[in-house]
């Protein structure tokens, strides 16, 4: 009963309501973009195996409801998260005002964790409100990978979400070295990967 | 019932049974049957089978599907066999366990399992510190017992997690439940203990276990419970449209009591997936149906009935789209234990909860009562069908800001009151403090008349500067620096003193002031001199020295002539002052003010209250100084400066004070060489005042 990936890997999305984070995860779990907006209530999640210097990582991506009505349950959503993608809107100066909540949140329900930010809807440049440059100082600031995207356009939205993949990978494989079991060898490098068979829809 | 092809809203209670009729409720997952009849139904199947252990790759779908078209064939024949096969199958079990534990720690990946087995941390402590009552009133042995027991257990799971596929693993676990409960009857280190306790501890060991291996049992990769989850989240999603009129339940959506308690069900069936082990997952479920009969209660107005209950519980199922659902059904049904299940509150909720799922998977437009056509379409998304739900929910959703804003502005409300009696206070403590001092300063003034006095004539000193500034003022103080020496200052302010005190006396000034005012003034004559403003510094530096001249004069002439001359000597003191006075304050502004408030004090137009108050500040200081008397000789000057700036040209008083002064000494020219000689008899003068001080 052989796993069809090398790695499992937990990522969460979270920001404001309406910042397009089903979007986002619709465009990369499926591919497909629906300008409808159904309100997302707790949460959804989708599965999607990516390949990653020939090591198949399975992510399993929570959407999380943006409402505040739904923070009790969403925050419980935290709990074995290796990565959290937090999207503001950028044509939303409030909903990246946000963002330094949303990432207090993180540091409360999680000890470490990998962290991305992510400006949606970067598609209409006569609406953006929040300039790349500010986005960028902030990012900085606080230490985490800025990407622009467009859920509608498909901008970027792949990089991002490999980008965080990445990330996760790099802290786990960090972490197996700090703790330094003898055998390295458990890290499984098979060849010929047959991908995406479990891949959903 | 859960294979109908078109499943019915209405579930009669004894379908709820299992298949077997022992009584006991079924399930789906069990095909039917309650957990014991599946377990048994199981076993006759495997027996049927090549009786290998490996028999099941083929998942559980498909065997349900085997034992759904099998016919249940007569037990009894098998009941002999089930058993034997058990027993075996424990002993072996056991024996296993037992031999393998040394080895299967030896293999790293167990290991690095094993320690990630106990990563749940948090929730582990959080368990044992809920059960710490529990454990201090249990005996040492009895806890040993327990955690080894545990931990033999965990590694015995650990082993066949890869291997065995999930039933076995369920089976495992369920053998392990009743194992330990057997061993508490029957060991004799459990005997104290009363049937509360034990189920406490048998509770406590499921939970902990479960926490322990839910990240290995848990939608376990040799499963397909994840595409199901992903099926019935897509299936949920497109049956968005459905809404309570469709499965006739009588939900009032509109009302917000409602809305609150609908809410309130789907955040307790989305806390099923946070939750780790089967009990508290069950939990959240009996939470759940709980809500949803109080929302029944609401809308209908009375005691619901369970006809009722599944269509709501259908529709909250909808609504919420609880992440991993089946996944977390399946782990339920396999992994809690299955007597829970069997029995009570929690069965007959987790089986209406798979009752639900099964319809909602199996939903068809005869369901909803519509045609095929219209259903197609909905669920093509073509047509959207008017939803109460979805108003509802906006309606609803403004409503919960609604409430919201109202408690932001209530605060603020509150907030602002607060701060608008603050502001009141303040103002009141202000006009209380405005009053005071206009009291303590009419106080005294009353006090010390000395304020009254209307001298102010002698603006000489501005007058002149002008035709001074010729001269070359900045060298005076300099000379005259040089000339007193190093301990100028205090000469010259007793020089000065004296000086005044002398004119004061003479011009008959009340009592006090006499030594106090000059040295007062002469204090600011002499910081002035030390501003580092050049104009103003020649500006004061001539007026001190006019001052000092006058003052030089004045001595003479007091001395000489009493009255007559203090009347223009008093102002010429006071020139100085006011000049002196000029910088240090407003330098410009506060002059005139000043003066309008001396000139007219009863007769206030000024409305800005600074000004009054700053007179009436430095008539307090001066008051409660011993430098009283010499505020009025400032104010005196001010007065006479005003006088002059605006009756006459500035040189004509300066002019006639100059003369005044200097009537005696010598000529009453207004030009610089004659000041100069005036400021050099001053000098000399004050140098013989020092001389015959000294």
């Amino acid at each position: 009963m052989a796993r069809e990936y090398d790695h499992l890997f937990k990522l969460l999305i979270i920001g404001d309501s309406g910042v397009g984070k089903s979007s986002l995860l619709l465009r990369f779990a499926d591919n497909t973009f629906s300008g409808s907006y159904i309100t997302t209530i707790g949460v959804d999640f989708k599965i999607r195996t990516v390949e990653i210097d020939g090591e198949r990582v399975k992510l399993q991506i929570w959407d999380t409801a943006g409402q505040e009505r739904f923070r009790t349950i969403t925050s419980t959503y935290y709990r074995g998260t290796h990565g959290v993608i937090v999207v503001y809107d950028v044509t939303s100066g409030d909903s990246f005002a946000n963002v330094k909540r949303w990432l207090h949140e993180i540091e409360q329900n999680c000890d470490v964790v990998n962290r991305i930010l992510v400006g949606n809807k970067n598609d209409a440049p006569d609406r953006k409100v929040v300039l790349t440059e500010d986005a960028q100082r902030f990012a900085d600031q606080m230490g985490i990978k800025l990407f622009e995207t467009s859920a509608k356009d498909n901008v970027n939205v792949e990089e991002m979400f490999m980008a965080i993949t990445k990330l996760v990978l790099k802290t786990k494989k960090e972490r197996k070295e700090r703790q330094a079991i003898q055998n390295n060898d458990t890290v499984n490098l098979r060849k010929g990967p047959k991908q995406n068979k479990k891949r959903c829809c | 019932m859960y294979s109908t092809k078109n499943p019915s809203l209405r579930i009669n209670e004894a379908d709820l049974k299992c298949k077997n009729g022992c009584g006991y409720y079924g399930n789906a997952e069990w095909g039917g049957y309650c957990s014991q009849c599946h377990h048994e139904h199981l076993q006759r199947e495997r027996l049927k089978k090549t009786g290998s252990l490996r028999g099941f790759h083929h998942g559980e779908r498909g065997q349900i599907g085997d034992k759904r078209t099998k016919s249940p064939v007569g037990f009894s024949k098998f009941e002999e066999k089930k058993r034997q096969q058990a027993e075996k199958k424990t002993k072996q079990l056991l024996k296993l366990s037992v031999f393998r534990k040394s080895s299967s720690l030896k293999d790293s990946n167990r290991a690095e399992q094993w320690q990630e087995l106990y990563n749940a941390t948090p929730e582990l402590e959080k368990l044992k510190q809920d059960y710490q009552d529990l454990f201090s009133s249990l005996s040492q042995p009895v806890c040993h017992d327990v955690r080894k027991f545990i931990y033999s257990f965990n590694a015995n799971v650990l082993k066949y997690a890869d291997l065995s596929p999930v039933e076995e693993l369920s089976e495992i676990v369920q053998n392990f439940y009743q194992v330990f409960a057997k061993r508490m009857e029957a060991n004799s280190i459990y005997i104290d203990l009363n049937q509360e306790k034990k189920e406490m501890l048998l509770d406590y060991v499921e939970k902990y276990v479960m926490t322990c291996l839910y990240g290995i049992l848990f939608c376990p990769p040799s499963t397909t419970d994840e595409e199901k989850d992903l099926s019935i989240q897509n299936r949920i999603r497109q049956l968005n449209w459905v809404n309570s009129q469709h499965l006739d339940c009588r939900i009032n959506e509109t009302k917000s009591e409602v809305c609150d308690l609908v809410y309130t069900a789907i955040t307790d069936i989305l806390g099923m997936d946070s939750a780790k082990a089967p009990q508290d997952k069950l939990n959240c479920v009996v939470r759940c149906c709980r809500n949803i009969f109080l929302l029944l209660q609401q809308s209908v107005g009375g005691p619901a009935s369970a006809d009722e209950f599944l269509p709501a519980l259908i529709f909250i199922v909808l609504k919420a789209n609880p992440p991993r659902l089946k996944s977390n059904i399946n782990y339920i049904t396999r992994f809690c234990n299955a007597s829970r299940l069997m029995s009570g509150e929690g069965g007959y909720y987790f089986t209406n909860l798979c009752c639900a799922v099964s319809f909602i998977e199996n939903l068809t437009a005869e369901s909803l009562n519509m045609s095929a056509d219209e259903f197609e379409q909905y669920m093509s998304g073509e047509m959207v069908p008017p939803s109460t739900w979805e108003s509802a929910l906006m309606m609803c959703e403004g409503m919960h800001l609604m409430y919201e804003q109202l408690a932001m502005l209530e605060d603020l409300h509150n907030r602002y009151t607060c701060f608008g009696e603050g502001a009141s206070a303040l103002k009141e403590e202000m006009q209380k403090f405005k009053n005071d001092i206009t009291q303590e300063v009419s106080a005294v003034l009353a006090r010390t008349p000395l304020t009254i006095q209307p001298r102010k004539t002698p603006t000489d000193i501005d007058s002149e500067n002008p035709t001074c500034e010729a001269l070359p003022p900045p060298i005076v103080p300099q000379i005259v620096a040089p000339q007193l020496g190093l301990d100028l200052d205090s000469v010259k302010k007793t020089d000065l003193a004296e000086d005044m005190q002398l004119d004061i006396t003479t011009a008959s000034v009340p009592r006090d002031g006499l030594s106090l005012s000059p040295s007062f003034g002469f204090s600011r004559s002499l910081d002035e001199l030390m501003t580092p403003d050049d104009m103003f510094a020649t500006q004061e530096s001539l007026s001190f020295v006019q001052g000092l001249t006058s003052v030089s004069y004045d001595i003479d002439l007091s001395d000489l002539s009493a009255d007559n001359s203090y009347v223009e000597d008093v102002p010429a003191a006071d020139g100085c002052k006011s000049s002196v006075v000029f910088p240090l304050e407003a330098k410009e502004d506060l002059t005139p003010s000043l003066l309008d408030t001396t000139e007219s004090p009863t007769g206030d137009q000024l409305p800005s209250p600074i000004k009054p108050v700053c007179t009436g500040e430095y008539q307090g200081f001066a008051a409660q100084g011993w430098q009283i008397p010499s505020i009025p000789c400032e104010t005196g000057d001010t007065q006479s400066l005003n006088c002059d700036t605006c009756g006459k040209t500035d040189s004509a008083p300066s002019q006639v004070s100059v003369e005044r002064t200097v009537d005696s000494a010598a000529s009453v020219d207004r030009s610089a060489s004659q000041k100069q000689e005036t400021l050099a008899k001053v000098l000399s003068g004050l140098m013989t005042t020092f001389d015959s001080l000294f």
